[in-house]
C-alpha cells in the first residue's frame, strides 16, 4: 500500500502546475464551503439563541390552551414541587414563572395598550438578556413596587425613571385591575415591537395587580443548548398531567424562524451542490486530461502484468491526494478565520441591522466552529472521488493493452 | 518441447471497408534458450506477430500456445497475470515509468508478483548490475541516455524470471554504441542464464547477433535460417 501510495504521490507532482491549480480549486471550495457552513449555523444558532434569551427560553411550562387563548382563565399554578423538580432536572440551567397580560398604561393623557409581564427577578435576568437591555435606572428587586418599561412604550408616553406610570385593565374573572406603579428602569429592547409595549414587574405585585394569586401563564425554561430540547421535552411530556400542562418548545412558539431556518438551509443545499459541481468537474477534467497523457504508461503497466483493479486503485489514490490536499489546506486555513469570527461576530449595519432588530435578532452575523462542519466537508470531497473514480475505473476496463502502447 | 508454438495464425485489421492482411498463416516455433530474430520489411507483421505471441492482441484464426498453454482460452485478466509470470517485453521506446527510479523499474515487476522487499531489492541491484547499471539504480529514466534506460528494460523484462523475453525493435532508438553493449548484455544473459530471446528488428547488427533468423514479408514466413 505504501509503495501505491509513493507511486501515486510521486504521478501527481509530474505536472506540478496542474495538481496546484486543480487543488486550488478544492481548497476555495473548501473554505468557501465551509465559511458559508459556519455562517448559515451560527445564525441559526444566533438568532434561536437571541429568541430564546430575548424572551420565551428554549421551551415554556403553560396550560395547555394558553397559546391558542391567552386569557388569564388559561393559567397554570404548578407548585413549588413541580417547579423544584423541573429545578433538578440536570439539562435544566434556569427557569422563570411569569405572569403575562394586557393592559392600558397611561401618563398624564397618553394611553397605550401594554403587556405586562410579572417576573421573579432573580429567576428572569438568569433566563432572559433583560438585564443587558437595561439603558436606564436600576433592575427590579423581589417584592419591590416598581416597573421596568419599553424605551418606546416610556416614549410614548413621556414617562422617565421616578415617573408614576397608571396601570388599568381586567384581572381574573373580570375584576377591574388598576395601579400606580413608579418607574423603575427603562429598558432598550432590540425589538421595536417589543420596546413599544413591555412592562416588567415584580410577580407578586402583578398577582395583586390582575387579582390572580398563585397563578402563573409560562414558566420559561433554559437548556444548555438547542442539543437538550428534544430530550427533556420527551422526558417532561410524559411526566406533566396533560389535562393540566404541556410543554411548548421555542419551535412551536416560533413557527415563522423555524420556516425560515428550513428554507435559508434548503438554499443553502442548494448553492453548495452547484459549488461541489465546480469541485467535481475540475477534478474531472484533471482525471481526464492525466488519463489521456498516460494511456500509453498505463498500457505499459497492464502489458508488464500490473491488474486493471491496481491502476484504478493508484488513479483512485492521485485523485484522493488531490481531494484532501485541497480539504486539508482549506481546513487549516479557516480554522483560524473562523475561529477569530466565533470571537468577533460580524455586526451589520443600517437596514440589515434593523430587519433583524425587528425580529428580536442581535444584528450580528455569528458564526460556529463545529467540527461536523469539518467533517462534512472531507466526506463530500471524499464522495466526488469516489463518484469521479468511475471514469478512470470504466477507462481502464474498457482499456486495451494494444490500442494503449500504441498511443 | 517448443515453448512457443504458432499455428496457422492469421490476422486480419478492418481498416474501414478493406480487410488488411497483417498476418497470412504463420507457422513458427521458438525452443527454451534460442536467440532469435523475426525480420523483414516495414508492414511485414513482425511487431502484430510478437503483439499476439506477447498476448497483447487477439489473432483472427490459428493458436499460440506458450509452455502448453492456449493464449485464446485466457481472460484479460488472466492474461495479465500470464504475462507477469511467464513474459519480459522490452519496448522501442524503452516504456520505463518516468517517476520511478532505475531500482524501482525493476522492482516493480516484482512488486507486482508480490515478492518480500529483501528479495525484490537483491534481484534488481543483481539485474541492474548484469546490464552495467550499478552506478546509476536511483536515478530516474529523465536523468539516464538511451541507452541506459533500454538497459534498465532489459533488466525489468528478466526481473519476474520469464520463460521467455519479446524484444521489439530494442535497439531502434539508441546510437551504434549503445545497440552493441545491449546486445551483448542480452546474448550473455541468453547464454548464462539460458533465457530465450525473440526479437522484431530491422537493425543488421541484431540480425549479426542471432543464431536464428526468421523473415517476415507480407505476414508469411519466408524463411527461417538457423545460424548455429
Amino acid at each position: 500500500m505504501k509503495t501505491w501510495l509513493i507511486f501515486a504521490w510521486r504521478n501527481l507532482w509530474r505536472n506540478r502546475r496542474r495538481t496546484l491549480i486543480t487543488s486550488a480549486s478544492v481548497f476555495f471550495g473548501v473554505i468557501f464551503a465551509i465559511f458559508m457552513g459556519a455562517m448559515q449555523e451560527g445564525t441559526y444558532e444566533g438568532n434561536i439563541q437571541s429568541i430564546v434569551q430575548f424572551y420565551t427560553g428554549y421551551a415554556q411550562l403553560q396550560h395547555p390552551d394558553y397559546w391558542e387563548e391567552k386569557t388569564l382563565q388559561h393559567t397554570i399554578t404548578p407548585g413549588d414541587s413541580l417547579l423544584r423538580a423541573m429545578q433538578d432536572d440536570e439539562r435544566i440551567t434556569h427557569i422563570s414563572p411569569r405572569l403575562e397580560y394586557f393592559s392600558l398604561a397611561s401618563h398624564d393623557e397618553n394611553t397605550k395598550v401594554a403587556s405586562i409581564v410579572g417576573i421573579n427577578p432573580e429567576m428572569e435576568k438568569e433566563v432572559t438578556k433583560i438585564l443587558s437591555y437595561l439603558k436606564k435606572g436600576q433592575y427590579l428587586e423581589k417584592g419591590s413596587d416598581g416597573v421596568l418599561i419599553g424605551r418606546m412604550l416610556a416614549e410614548n408616553l413621556g414617562l422617565e425613571t421616578g415617573d408614576t406610570l397608571v396601570l388599568t385593565g381586567q384581572g381574573y374573572h373580570m375584576v377591574t385591575a388598576a395601579g400606580l406603579f413608579p418607574i423603575k428602569g427603562i429598558v432598550d429592547f432590540p425589538s421595536s415591537e417589543l420596546s413599544k409595549t413591555m412592562i416588567y414587574m415584580d410577580i407578586e405585585r402583578c398577582r395583586e395587580y390582575l387579582s390572580a394569586p398563585e397563578m402563573l401563564t409560562s414558566v420559561v425554561v433554559m437548556l444548555e443548548d438547542q442539543e437538550q430540547l428534544q430530550p427533556v421535552e420527551n422526558t417532561w411530556t410524559q411526566k406533566l398531567d396533560p389535562e393540566k400542562y404541556t410543554l411548548m418548545t421555542w419551535r412551536e412558539m416560533q413557527p415563522e424562524m423555524v420556516q425560515q431556518i428550513d428554507a435559508d438551509r434548503a438554499s443553502g443545499v442548494i448553492f453548495l451542490l452547484i459549488l461541489y459541481m465546480i469541485i467535481m468537474f475540475g477534478i474531472l477534467g484533471t482525471v481526464m486530461m492525466m488519463m489521456a497523457e498516460r494511456r500509453r504508461e498505463l498500457g505499459v503497466m497492464m502489458a508488464v502484468g500490473m491488474k486493471r483493479i491496481r491502476l484504478v486503485a493508484v488513479v483512485f489514490l492521485e485523485m484522493l491526494c488531490i481531494g484532501f490536499i485541497g480539504v486539508i489546506s482549506g481546513i487549516l486555513i479557516s480554522i483560524p478565520i473562523i475561529a477569530y469570527y466565533v470571537d468577533n461576530p460580524i455586526p451589520l449595519k443600517g437596514k440589515a441591522a434593523e430587519a433583524m432588530a425587528e425580529y428580536g435578532w442581535e444584528p450580528f452575523m455569528y458564526v460556529v466552529l463545529d467540527p461536523q462542519i469539518f467533517i462534512n466537508q472531507a466526506l463530500v470531497i471524499f464522495v466526488i472521488t469516489i463518484v469521479i473514480a468511475l471514469y478512470p475505473l470504466v477507462t481502464i476496463y474498457r482499456m486495451k493493452e494494444i490500442d494503449a502502447l500504441r498511443a | 518441447m517448443s515453448i512457443i508454438e504458432i499455428n496457422s495464425l492469421t490476422k486480419v485489421y478492418n481498416s474501414l471497408a478493406v480487410p488488411v492482411h497483417a498476418l497470412n498463416g504463420i507457422d513458427l516455433s521458438f525452443e527454451k534458450g534460442e536467440f532469435a530474430a523475426v525480420v523483414g520489411p516495414s508492414g511485414s507483421g513482425k511487431t502484430t506477430l510478437l503483439n499476439i505471441v506477447g498476448g497483447l492482441d487477439n489473432s483472427s484464426s490459428g493458436k499460440v500456445t506458450v509452455d502448453g498453454i492456449n493464449l485464446e482460452n485466457l481472460s484479460s485478466s488472466q492474461l495479465i497475470d500470464f504475462r507477469l509470470r511467464n513474459i519480459g517485453f522490452v519496448f522501442q521506446a524503452y516504456n520505463l515509468i518516468p517517476v520511478m527510479t532505475a531500482m524501482e523499474n525493476v522492482e516493480f515487476i516484482l512488486q507486482l508478483q508480490g515478492k518480500p522487499k529483501n528479495e525484490r531489492k537483491e534481484r534488481a541491484e543483481q539485474l541492474l548490475t548484469a546490464v552495467g547499471l550499478e552506478e546509476r539504480m536511483h536515478a530516474r529514466p529523465s536523468k539516464l541516455s538511451g541507452g541506459q534506460q533500454q538497459r534498465v528494460a532489459v533488466a525489468r523484462a528478466l526481473a519476474s524470471k520469464p520463460k521467455f523475453v519479446l524484444a521489439d525493435e530494442p535497439t531502434a532508438n539508441l546510437d551504434s554504441k549503445s545497440s552493441e553493449n545491449l546486445l551483448d548484455i542480452m546474448e550473455q544473459l541468453n547464454k548464462e542464464e539460458n533465457i530465450t530471446f525473440v526479437f522484431s528488428t530491422h537493425d543488421q547488427r541484431v540480425v549479426n547477433k542471432a543464431r536464428r533468423v526468421v523473415t517476415i514479408e507480407d505476414g508469411k514466413v519466408k524463411s527461417d535460417e538457423n545460424k548455429s
